[in-house]
């Protein structure tokens, strides 16, 4: 297989961390090699909070400008921010409203350097279920619909199963499949 | 269970770095860890702490580095294995005993990591630790990868007991905040009964006995690093660059070869114990090249200490060429990362490389930078920090003398930033503020006339603070001291401290009270409650202007994560978008352009103001600041 790497992009509190442990997790589990750099501290007080995940025989755990296959953003405008880690025809997964996204202004640069844009509205789906801090399941579910990269649906929902804590595993399953139908459609 | 405390040997698992530290001491059977929280470092001790019950461990949250460093010490002594960890500023405070128990030695195996935070991404320096090391004639070991993080850890246990020295471990963000795959060991159960040997003192007297000591134990460490299996060479027998590297230069130099295509004309040279140098091996190396780049994180420690080596051997060696951070070759502060290093060897090389081509990157660049906004750190929604600047604003805004807030080290630092009004204005160590605000104090008999006010959050009183009010009641200055006490380290993790009732493992334990220790201080003390703001504001001014002395008062309200979590909402809020004026209010938009809680929002269509239901946590603070009384709160 060759080496993917991912960026997870978003807010302080959006569970960014969570979101990328789910899928480190996956693919530990399927045996995968994997490396993941994080954001820690004072970095999450209200700041951007940005996760790299790479997955096949890498050497290093970040991520360099123009090499990530696959952009997953919490937060339009991280989105944005992390526009330079994408490689030509990567992915983009926004939780952004899906009839603007991307802006204008972006459009022409995406479409020459071949990345496909999708967005859902995770907040809203996770709110939707008064599950409000599970935006990042929305999405998560969502990008698992589109078959990108080495870890399947299937694989992330075994996952979150084992590693939701008992009071919220319900409810995160749920968000997750709401995303997936998003997605799915 | 916790990951780290599964008893499956040969099995391979996820672990960061951190954690992979934390199970690398449990493989050398540690007894004891003590530590004061502090990014990059703080999941080494805290995930020890989660499996202390299980195995019969004591592993406790100490007041400080110092404290923490006694505490291992002391195991060591008694002949058990000791932990100890910090972040880079820890090593400061723990320095003055660190550079007596050098001499003194140690038993047990003592192992003190020390995580440094290059490009401080969570601290308020960029330090090397590494300098320490050097300093203390201690030997010290730098962690590549994950896998390493634990096997180095493990194996730093046994050369302490080896030399009967504590060992240094330095790890940095990008080893101790990644994760990776990590193959687990067994895990041994010792049981050792601890005895303290008086016939065998631990005392630095007579010095230069101990001293001759220390120099002849940091050689023979340096003959055992010759043949560590954590120094290796990869690449051609006469490389045309070496690369010197270690820790996550290491990876960084490893990606930057390999993109490049580099493998038949670069060699990388990874050393894990830099100091002291495996002198011959670093010599074998540098006969073989010409040109060599070294590449590590914070200052050039590996660079300088070669080319020291380099220089009492050039005569055989011949003329060399180094690159480094100390030659401005690469950058010497902020970190590192791989696209860096690439660059380096693309300039030294003339090789060319692109994965974007430039103009695609400058226009991904223009774009983003354009189009988001600047997010500047700042408090939570229904943070107590966010009331008690704002509070502290008016008080001195109705003081009038350009008064000002003596800083110190916790979420609370954000004061220097518009989330706490830019009101902070000294920011340095560990229970500075108190200390230069008990200084400023004591200008007053200069004609200083700006009022100073101290603030320091519960876990940084206990650590550093005490002493400072101790001076300042003591040396009669004029003090008043905020003490914002959120009942959490917060910026950390949330570990408990003496004023939380709780121990590291959980257990109960007695709570030190704030109140009692600051009057036993010799300070005049009241309580107040930050999110009372208009009270809070009436006595901050009242004891600037009218009390003499040494003044604490004790702001109490517990983190606003925390409450989301224990709590339920104190108050439902709400903005009556009648009575909000919007821009044509003579308020500029206060409360989301000044007071900026996350939880207020602007309603771009209603050109109004708008509570964000699902941020908004409930405080009730931001209905005092509304001059149209616009925003609502009702008990739930």
């Amino acid at each position: 297989m060759e080496n993917i790497n991912f960026v997870l992009s978003g807010l302080g509190g959006q569970g960014i961390l969570f979101m990328t442990k789910l899928l480190a997790r996956s693919a530990v589990d399927k045996g995968l090699k994997i490396l993941v750099a994080e954001t820690h501290g004072m970095a999450q007080r209200g700041g951007s909070v940005v996760s790299h995940l790479r997955v096949g025989g890498v050497k290093g755990s970040l991520v360099r400008a123009g090499s990530a296959h696959i952009l997953l953003a919490l937060e339009e405008n991280e989105a944005y921010r992390n526009i330079p880690f994408l490689a030509k025809g990567g992915k983009l997964y926004a939780n952004a409203p899906t009839t603007s996204f991307p802006r204008e202004e972006v459009r022409p640069y995406l479409e020459k350097i071949g990345v496909e844009c999708h967005s859902i509205q995770a907040s809203d789906i996770a709110a939707g279920l008064a599950a409000p801090m599970s935006t990042n399941l929305a999405l998560l579910g969502f990008f698992s619909a589109f078959q990108e990269g080495p870890i399947s649906y299937d694989e992330l929902k075994e996952t979150i199963t084992q590693v939701s804590p008992d009071r919220l595993r319900e409810i995160n399953l749920k968000v997750f499949d709401k995303g997936f139908e998003w997605g799915a459609v | 269970m916790s990951i780290i405390a599964q008893d499956t040997p040969g099995e391979t698992v996820l672990l960061m770095g951190n954690e992979a530290i934390a199970r690398g001491a449990l493989e050398a059977g540690i007894k004891v860890c003590a530590a004061y929280p502090g990014n990059p470092s703080s999941e080494i001790t805290g995930s020890l702490a989660g499996v202390a019950d299980e195995f019969g461990l004591h592993v406790e949250w100490s007041v400080n580095e110092k404290v923490a460093l006694e505490v291992a010490a002391a195991a060591s002594f008694a002949g058990l294995r000791g932990l100890c960890t910090m972040k880079q500023n820890g090593l400061n405070v723990a320095s003055d005993f660190l550079l007596n128990l050098n001499l003194t030695g140690c038993e047990g195996g003592l192992v003190l990591i020390v995580a440094d935070d290059p490009g401080a991404l969570s601290s308020s320096n960029e330090e090397d630790s590494r300098a320490f090391a050097k300093l203390g004639d201690l030997p010290l070991l730098e962690p590549a990868t994950f896998q390493e993080a634990k096997a180095m850890t493990k194996w730093a246990f046994d050369l302490s007991e080896d030399l009967g020295l504590p060992v240094l471990v330095r790890t940095v963000t990008r080893v101790s905040h990644a994760r990776g795959n990590v193959l687990l060991d067994e895990l041994p159960r010792p049981t050792k009964k601890p005895r303290f040997d008086t016939s065998r003192p631990r005392i630095a007297l007579p010095v230069l006995t101990n001293h001759k000591l220390l120099r002849e134990k940091l050689e023979r460490a340096g003959q055992v690093f010759e043949t560590s299996p954590f120094n290796f060479y990869r690449g051609p027998e006469k490389p045309e660059l070496l690369i010197i590297t270690c820790g996550s230069g290491w990876m960084y130099s490893l990606e930057a070869v390999a993109n490049l295509d580099l493998n038949e004309r670069v060699g990388i040279l990874k050393l894990g114990t830099t100091w002291p140098l495996p002198e011959q091996m670093v010599l074998n190396h540098l006969s073989k090249a010409d040109h060599v780049l070294f590449v590590e994180e914070v200052s050039p420690f590996l660079e300088n200490n070669v080319k020291e080596l380099f220089a009492q051997n050039c005569v055989d060696l011949g003329l060399k060429r180094f690159s480094g951070k100390a030659t401005g070759t690469l950058p010497d502060i902020g970190e590192l990362n791989p696209d860096i290093v690439i660059s380096t060897l693309q300039d030294i090389l003339e090789v060319f490389y692109e994965p974007v081509s430039a103009e695609y990157a400058l226009r991904a660049k223009e774009i983003s930078d354009q189009l988001v906004p600047e997010r500047p750190l700042g408090f939570c929604a229904g943070c107590p920090h966010r009331a008690t600047y704002w509070a502290i604003k008016n008080a001195l805004a109705l003081d009038g003398r350009d008064g000002f807030v003596a800083g110190d080290i916790g979420c609370y630092s954000l004061g220097i930033g518009p989330s706490g009004f830019s009101q902070m204005k000294t920011l340095h160590a560990m229970g500075s503020g108190t200390g230069l605000a008990g200084g400023f104090g004591q200008l007053n008999a200069f004609g200083l006339d700006q009022p100073v006010i101290a603030v320091s959050g519960d876990s940084t009183f206990y650590h550093a603070v005490m002493p400072a009010l101790t001076n300042a009641s003591y040396n009669k200055s004029n003090l008043l001291l905020l003490l914002l006490d959120n009942s959490a380290t917060a910026m950390t993790g949330f570990q408990p401290h003496p004023g939380t009732g709780k121990t590291a493992s959980g257990q109960d334990a007695p709570i030190l009270d704030l109140e009692v220790i600051c009057k036993a201080l010799g300070a005049q003390v009241e309580v107040g409650d930050p999110f009372d703001m208009k009270a809070t504001t009436e006595t901050i001014l009242r004891l600037l202007q009218d009390v003499e002395g040494v003044k604490v008062l004790i702001l109490r309200r517990e983190c606003a994560l925390v409450r989301g979590r224990t709590q339920k909402k104190l108050f439902n809020m709400e903005v009556d978008q009648d009575l909000c004026l919007g821009e044509r209010c003579g308020c500029n938009r206060l409360c989301t352009r000044v007071f900026k809680c996350p939880g207020l929002i602007w309603d771009e269509i209603a050109g109004r103001a708008r509570i964000d239901e699902a941020i908004c946590t409930g405080c009730g603070v931001c209905a005092e600041i509304c001059p149209s009384l616009a925003i609502r709160k009702e008990v739930v």
